[in-house]
């Protein structure tokens, strides 16, 4: 965190994208995202593990796309028009994760980022960086280095 | 005080690498002049050490100064021709070079670096050939002063000594960093390099200690200060240098303080390699001014012994070194790459023109102009396609920069075996891919090594073997078929294949019943399998644990292919196919369902089509392996759904739609069961359920018919089943995310012309992943004897019609065209039917002319299949469908039999009359054959008293070809398998002039058959000739071990009477 706190030193504010995963809400500090998108028709990668859903194209990349749901231990993402694609840049790779459905831009003060529980609604601890409380819901947010762990 | 500009260091390491780099063929070729020295040459690399040291000298890298120093010391030695360049003298500086490269190459850490070994064998070897006078000159330094610029040098004596015995003045000339470098826009090493043109930097240093601290105001000037030695003129000196007058002063004998100050400090001990720290204590202390007697070098020793004495530290130090000098190119891949001007500026012209295009397409699409949209569009295709191929220009590069390593290897190497190994080049120009290059340096060293360590034999063995001395190797590029070819053949010992089946029995590898089933280069081949070395004691050499698997793994991955050829004690050649780029490849492309795949067309032999109706024929099912009969030969098939586990789908003729397919394997539909356990019940359950099935089945449609695609990988084949062949595309390679590394079976993706992804397959693993590698051989094998039994003989036959419900047939090899003809251009002349025909006229005939056949029908065109009989064409009108087919020849000849038919056969469920040309000719055209036997007669020998021994299995072809040896005339003798013609062949040993053989026999075949006779003294002088149906490659090689004289197409009449004619009337 106290990486993620020294980026936003002016601001001391962090923003958080948000979106769900099953019923869980999830956030990934938005300046680890590079794009998100709908492009969720993918190729099928035969004997993948199960948890990569594919590969797609972005702009002349190869991009796998990782089934948020399954790798972190929650059923399979469904199906849905609402399922986006978040690209993240991890070792110098675009990975894509692929959620339910996006929700909204939270600015979260990094002093209110409380320690994961050891579970957070069927998501092992050790995914989360944190956890984000507002007035309505709570948010937990994703350690995208431990969820990308092959 | 390394200097810290990073961009003039950055600059400083590239040019001397560059300098470096040639320097070791140089030196090679210097010392093989020996005495007769190229000065040229010599020059070049004494100007390289000496641009090392000048540079090192200004960037405060004093060991690469000291050791660069004494390189330039050698060299100038040898160039004023004080010394001979003798090879141990090379080795020396070949070896000095290459931890100068090192150095270089990690220049930060360079100033901590131990050299003292390497500065002592160089500084032995100058001492060597100076005169007794002046051998402490080398090792004792003297202090320059200049008082008025308050400079130091402390310079070895033996430099000054050189320069002036050159009659060379030693100018100190001292820059400003600020006024007289930089601001006329130049780099210290553009000084250093300007200065080099017009004598020698002896020493040179920045004077750091004048600059102050940062407490001090801006410092006036930074000193650099370059002791240099040049003959031209005091006066001119100022203007050469391009210094102010009052910075240049020449150094006089007042100058050089007599003290002299010994480097070493006692015998043998290591040269104090005066770090820069040291340097500037000596600098503020008074210099001492005691005289010292230098007892250090052993002088008293000749040069010759010091050399020889020098041998065994050497020796120690070459095995840690050695693979440095191996890996080193694979490991300093380059970051950066020089690109010709020229192509640089076609890439401008064509980025500029695609700015063009795309902004004529923009206006394009923007005011709706398709005929605009579409020219611009061209213009984009054909823009990219040329940017493409410069692009790909500008990563080539040749291939000599491997390639000119190995000379040094080999020479090292040999000498270290004691061989005597000559190395040839060729094709140092072929060009490829910057990555390729880098890829292939490992794996093309180790077969190098190889080559010198267990090919070429030691000299008093190929002296034994009455072979030249000298070992050659050659290693060779070239170009072809778009790929680049490597080839080191070496004329040693050979592998033999045998011994490499004994050992990879021995270790488990193989069993003794695969070996005995392989062919010599299979056994050879064997040597690639992971776990073998033949070495029988580990050398230093070769068997490190680094395998020739490895190299195959390595060339693998990049696409290549290696092959061997071997004869023992004649020599080895290795052959490597390597794509010219990594990056775009042209590919094939198949589906499976609705994704597309993507074969590299290096592994790609060719593509193969069953239609649906003759699955059932050539695709069999052997243990759980499925296989298909290519050409006489079993292809193991992969069913790439299967491997990759996607469901199997097909779209349903009737409904349109997608379905899963329930078939578990190929065989399951319809093809036979070879497997023996298979008794009358299944084949009752068979026979039921093809009466099921209805003519409209599925299975017969032409959308079931199977996809092969015939892969290779490395010497092995097999058969890619896949749902759909598309096109052959190039496409570009990208690599898989690290989420996907665990998946076996993919070299990569690669992005379709739609867009989407498709997976780039890797046919080596694909292979492995379908447990074939392994098991490949012996599958194969097994099949061979499996179908021997069963099969009788096989043989491709042309199928065709007369009347549309007869169907009649032809050995295909006895045809030589099939023509389509209007019927209009017949003409009868003579009562004959003929049509003109490349330049000539041919005659026609059709079947009812000779056998009692319904008529052809009339029609406005015809086919006509032309045959060549006694040498003359002639034309047979058919009736299409005429097709070809691969069948068991299974003749009836008695059935059926009339004039112009042998007999009958059934194929795909036809009962098909096998058409007799030579009895249609013969009959029709009787003269044809009278001046064949008149030309008979001629000879000495006629046919009626040669008895001929002849052996065939098959009822059918014995009384076949029996009665065309008895239609010229020749007795003979038939037997029914290979061992009653051994039996006959003894009895009648003196009346047999011939003996012409089936090779597939029971009980004893062909091979062996002709084996036994070639190997027996009695009738070893009897020509043996094979008869075949299908002449296999494998089967030739096979059969003329066996001592086979000739192989002959068991129906092809003509040639084959004329062929044991040749052999039994010579």
């Amino acid at each position: 965190m106290s990486q993620v706190k020294s980026k936003h030193a002016g601001a001391d504010m962090l923003e958080l994208a948000t979106f769900y995963v099953g019923e869980a809400l999830c956030g990934i500090d938005i300046l680890n995202i590079q794009e998100i998108n709908k492009q969720i028709d993918v190729t099928v990668v035969p004997q993948s593990s199960d948890y990569v859903k594919g590969v797609l194209n972005l702009r002349g990349k190869i991009v796998s796309v990782i089934d948020l749901g399954e790798k972190i231990g929650l059923s399979p993402i469904t199906a849905h028009k609402d399922n986006r694609n978040i690209i993240v840049n991890s070792h110098d790779e675009h990975i894509g994760l692929l959620v339910d459905r996006i929700s909204d831009v939270m600015v979260a003060d990094p002093s209110r980022i409380e320690n994961p529980p050891a579970n957070i609604g069927g998501i092992q601890g050790r995914y989360f960086e944190g956890v984000f409380k507002t007035d309505t819901s709570l948010i937990g947010i994703l350690d995208i280095e431990e969820v990308l762990k092959e | 005080m390394v200097f810290e500009d990073d961009e003039t260091l950055r600059m400083y390491v590239d040019e001397s690498l560059e300098h470096l780099s040639d320097i070791e063929n140089d030196l090679l070729t210097i010392e093989e002049g020996g005495a007769d020295i190229d000065e040229d040459l010599v020059n070049n690399v004494f100007r390289a050490a000496h641009s090392i040291k000048g540079g090192a000298g200004f960037m405060g890298l004093v060991v690469v100064k000291e050791l660069a120093h004494n390189l330039e010391n050698v060299l100038g030695m040898v160039r004023t021709r004080d010394m001979t360049p003798t090879p141990e003298i090379i080795s020396i500086l070949l070896k000095a070079f290459d931890r100068l490269h090192d150095l270089i190459e990690n220049i930060h850490g360079s100033n901590d670096e131990d050299v003292s070994e390497h500065i002592e064998n160089l500084i032995t070897v100058t001492t060597g050939s100076l005169p007794e006078a002046e051998k402490d000159s080398v090792s004792s330094i003297v202090e320059i002063r200049h008082e008025l610029s308050g400079t130091t040098f402390l310079v070895p004596q033996f430099d000054i000594t050189q320069a002036k015995k050159q009659g060379k003045y030693i100018y100190i000339v001292e820059y400003d960093m600020i006024r007289d470098i930089q601001r006329k826009g130049k780099t210290p090493l553009d000084v250093i390099s300007s200065l080099l043109n017009s004598g020698t930097i002896i020493d040179s240093r920045v004077d750091i200690d004048s600059v102050g601290t940062l407490d001090d105001d801006l410092p006036p000037k930074i000193p650099f200060k370059i002791l240099f030695a040049s003959i031209i003129d005091p006066d001119m000196a100022a203007t050469l240098v391009d210094a102010p007058n009052e910075n240049v002063y020449l150094v006089d004998n007042m100058m050089v303080s007599d003290t002299i100050i010994p480097i070493h400090e006692t015998s043998g001990a290591t040269v104090i390699s005066v770090p820069a720290r040291a340097m500037s204590v000596q600098k503020e202390a008074e210099p001492v001014r005691v005289q010292v007697e230098p007892v250090n070098v052993p002088v008293e020793k000749p040069v010759k012994q010091v050399i020889q004495d020098m041998a065994d530290p050497m020796d120690v130090q070459d095995t840690k070194e050695e693979p440095r000098v191996v890996e080193g190119g694979g490991k300093g891949s380059q970051s950066s790459l020089r690109v010709n001007i020229n192509l640089l500026d076609t890439l401008m012209t064509l980025a500029g023109e695609l700015v063009l295009s795309r902004n004529q397409l923009m206006q394009g699409v923007s005011a709706n102009n398709a005929r605009a949209t579409e020219l611009s569009s061209q213009r984009i295709d054909m823009i990219t396609s040329e940017l493409q191929e410069a692009i790909m220009r500008t990563r080539m590069q040749p291939i000599s920069n491997i390639f000119n390593k190995f000379t040094r290897v080999v020479r090292d190497l040999s000498k270290d075996l004691g061989k005597q190994i000559e190395l040839f080049i060729e094709g140092k120009d072929v060009e490829l891919d910057k990555t390729i290059i880098e890829a292939i340096n490992d794996p093309l060293t180790h077969l190098v090594r190889n080559s010198v360590d267990h090919g070429i034999e030691s000299p008093d063995i190929r002296m034994a073997r009455k072979k030249p001395m000298t070992g050659k190797i050659v290693l060779k590029a070239f170009h072809e078929a778009g790929q680049v070819n490597i080839e080191i053949i070496d004329d040693g010992n050979g592998i033999d294949g045998d011994i490499i089946a004994g050992v990879s029995v021995k270790r488990g590898l193989i069993t003794e019943q695969e070996k005995s089933q392989m062919s010599e280069k299979d056994k050879i081949g064997l040597i690639f399998l992971p776990g073998f070395s033949t070495a029988e004691q580990i050398t230093d050499v070769s068997g490190r644990g680094v395998g020739m698997d490895v190299v195959k793994t390595n060339l693998d991955k990049l696409g290549g292919i290696i092959d061997i050829d071997s004869t023992v004690g004649v020599g080895t050649t290795f052959r490597i196919k390597l794509p010219l780029t990594l990056a775009i490849i042209p590919s094939q492309i198949v589906s499976i369902g609705s994704e597309r795949y993507a074969i590299p067309q290096v592994n790609l032999d060719e593509l193969l089509r069953i239609p649906a109706v003759q699955v059932k024929e050539r695709i069999e099912k052997v243990g759980n392996a499925d296989v298909v009969r290519l050409r006489g030969n079993l292809l193991p098939l992969l069913n790439l759904s299967e491997l990759l586990d996607i469901e199997k789908t097909f779209i349903h003729p009737e409904d349109g739609r997608m379905h899963t397919d329930k078939r578990k394997t190929i065989s399951d539909r319809r093809s036979r069961q070879l497997d023996e356990d298979a008794g009358e019940e299944n084949k009752a359950l068979e026979r039921e359920h093809k009466a099921k099935r209805a003519p409209g089945d599925r299975r017969y449609r032409s959308a079931s018919a199977i996809n092969i695609a015939v892969v290779s990988a490395g010497n092995f084949k097999y058969g890619l089943v896949v749902d759909k062949l598309w096109d052959s595309e190039e496409i570009v390679v990208k690599p898989l995310g690290r989420h996907l590394s665990q998946c076996e079976g993919y070299a990569g993706a690669t992005i379709m012309g739609d867009g989407k992804v498709a997976l780039i397959l890797d046919v080596a693993s694909l292979a492995r992943m379908g447990n074939l590698m392994t098991v490949s051989g012996k599958v194969m094998e097994k099949e061979g004897v499996k179908s021997k039994d069963i099969a009788s003989d096989r043989s491709s036959l042309l199928l065709f019609r007369n009347a549309a419900t007869e169907q009649f047939a032809a050995p295909l090899s006895l045809v030589e065209r099939i023509e389509r003809i209007q019927t209009k251009d017949i003409e009868t002349v003579g009562g004959k039917r003929v049509i003109q025909y490349r330049g000539g006229t041919l005659p026609l005939h059709e079947l009812s002319e000779v056998a009692k056949v319904k008529p052809l029908p009339e029609k406005d065109q015809h086919e006509v299949i032309v045959f060549k009989i006694a040498k003359k064409e002639v034309g047979l009108l058919v009736s299409p469908p005429v097709d070809a087919v691969e069948v068991d020849l299974n003749i009836d000849a008695t059935t059926l039999k009339q004039p112009g038919i042998m007999g009958s056969i059934i194929v795909g469920d036809f009962t098909t009359l096998m058409v007799d040309m030579f009895d249609i000719v013969k009959i029709l055209n009787p003269d044809w054959f009278f001046e064949r036997e008149s030309l008979t007669k001629k000879t000495k020998k006629t046919p009626e008293n040669v008895t001929l021994l002849f052996a065939e299995d098959s009822a059918f072809f014995r009384n076949q070809v029996k009665g065309f040896f008895e239609d010229e005339g020749f007795k003979v003798l038939a037997a029914e398998d290979g061992s009653k013609a051994w039996d006959l062949l003894v009895e009648f040993a003196d009346e047999i002039s011939g003996v012409v053989t089936d090779l597939e026999m029971p009980v004893m075949d062909g091979f062996e058959l002709s084996k036994r006779i070639k190997t027996s003294e009695l009738y070893s002088h009897l020509p043996v000739i094979a008869l075949t149906s299908l002449a296999s490659e494998a089967d030739m090689k096979k059969g003329l071990k066996s001592g086979i004289d000739s192989y002959e197409i068991k129906l092809d009449r003509e040639q084959l009477v004329s062929v044991v004619k040749r052999f039994v009337l010579k």
